[in-house]
């Protein structure tokens, strides 16, 4: 039973670990129990809402959970903020939290060490100990209103979605209306536009046209400056794929403009490109040398101001780009879900 | 506020008497689901997420043990009260006896 396998992985989460096994085992007897006891009652087999009342009635996962744990922590600031029902969740949100706050950090940090970047420890510690105050904050209070909400109201919790906070029927029909409406808005089932179909191709064709022309005359990228600098060999090493990005790109805009009902190909065309963009970007970023002297010598402080800048601005195209192909996938697999299952 | 009052202090109340009546209906070998029942009919309803976790704390204390049988087709935890248990139960009792004629004196005036 769906349902029910859904519930006791819920507690589950919250278990200690060593006796998981053990209590889930008894707690899905019980239930069981309960639920042959009503069907031979009532003689026919319960509905999806007397199965949800009998789980409704066992409690919230994460107030079983704490019935079983001797761990009774909590965070108190003068009279407790989260209780011990929530301090296990709250604990893992903001160590995750943390964690991946932290590794940003070192990874940025690590970049800008590597490129010369001036990092000092002072300024290591105010951006770590600035993380660490505004993920306990946000954390603590969003936990604190929560653990706030189930004191209050325990009752009010959804068999389905039991970490979600209920706010009362009116409220919670209009988000729940709000968030259809923006998923259905995001499935954009409308054609792909033929404006911008051939926009992408003019705009590919300039942009190869422009690739062309750039690599036998730099001026045209460079202005005066190509008389002391250069691109440098890197480039002729990402060009090819440079170009057949953008042949992709070009493809992808001519089939929609032959089908603008190829939704899913589309959204599969535009991650597949975005990814392989992203790789060139990442190759690029291990040049270094994006631009070099024209004449062995000369100009290397402009050359060296010039590959720093560039290498910021490549950090912040591959973030930009990652966050973009990450936001895209998870729309992508959100819509087929929705496709597949028919509602939100 | 007076009604959460009351609440809190119920259940302060009721929390020591649940052991003892946990360990009295025990006597006789059960399994959750049947004790919860059993208990219920007697007047002394008590929540699944507290009455599992009270049986595992009395088994893990020594007062009870515990063995998964199959029944009905399905396997199930059967506890019982412990030599040790029984030992308990008898002091318990003996202590709420007494407890009860001083109250009843006091409360009489």
């Amino acid at each position: 039973m769906q349902i029910l396998d859904r519930y006791l992985k819920n507690v589950g989460t919250f278990l200690p670990s060593a006796q998981k096994e053990d209590i889930l085992r008894e707690l899905a007897e019980n239930i069981q129990s309960q639920i042959e006891e009503k069907e031979g009652e009532l003689g026919r087999p319960l509905t999806d809402a007397e199965h949800e009342a009998i789980l409704k009635a066992v409690g919230h996962p994460l107030v079983v959970a704490s019935r079983y744990r001797h761990d009774q922590r909590s965070v108190s600031f003068g009279r407790e903020i989260i209780g011990p029902v929530l301090f296990p969740a709250y604990q893992r949100v903001l160590a995750w939290n943390l964690s991946v706050a932290f590794g940003i950090i070192l990874i940025v940090f690590g970049c800008l060490l590597v490129a010369g970047g001036g990092v000092t420890v002072q300024g290591a510690i105010s951006v770590v100990f600035y993380q660490f105050l505004i993920q306990f904050s946000v954390i603590t209070v969003i936990f604190g209103l929560v653990d706030r909400h189930i004191a209050r109201h325990p009752d009010q919790w959804c068999v389905r979605r039991p970490f979600a906070v209920e706010l009362g029927p009116v409220l919670n029909e209009r988000i729940e209306r709000d968030i259809r409406s923006r998923i259905a808005a995001s499935m954009d089932p409308r054609p792909v536009s033929r404006f911008d179909s051939v926009a992408i191709m003019i705009a590919s064709v300039g942009a190869l046209a422009w690739l062309s022309v750039v690599q036998r005359n730099q001026f045209f990228i460079f202005g005066p400056a190509a008389a002391i600098i250069r691109l440098g060999p890197v480039w002729n090493e990402a060009l090819p794929w440079i170009v057949a990005v953008t042949f992709a790109g070009m493809i992808r805009a001519f089939m929609n403009l032959l089908r603008p009902d190829w939704l899913r190909f589309r959204d599969l065309a535009r991650i597949a490109i975005n990814s392989a963009a992203l790789g060139i970007m990442v190759f690029l970023l291990g040049g270094r040398e994006w631009v070099v002297p024209r004449h062995a010598g000369e100009g290397l402080q402009a050359v060296s101001a010039i590959n720093q800048s560039l290498f910021y601005c490549a950090i912040a195209g591959v973030v930009l780009l990652s966050g973009m192909i990450v936001f895209r996938l998870v729309s992508f697999i959100r819509q087929e879900w929705v496709r597949a299952h028919g509602k939100a | 506020m007076d009604a959460n009052l009351f609440e809190n202090l119920r259940l302060e109340l009721r929390r020591g008497s649940l052991v003892l009546a946990v360990l009295a209906q025990l006597r006789e070998e059960q399994y959750g689901y049947t004790l919860r029942k059993a208990l219920s009919e007697r007047g002394l309803a008590i929540e699944e997420s507290t009455l599992y976790p009270l049986l595992r704390r009395l088994e893990s204390q020594g007062l009870l043990v515990s063995e998964w049988r199959e029944e009905d087709k399905r396997n199930k935890r059967f506890y019982r009260l412990s030599p040790a248990g029984k030992v308990m139960l008898e002091q318990l009792l003996a202590e709420w006896r007494s407890i009860d004629r001083s109250l009843n004196g006091i409360v009489k005036g």
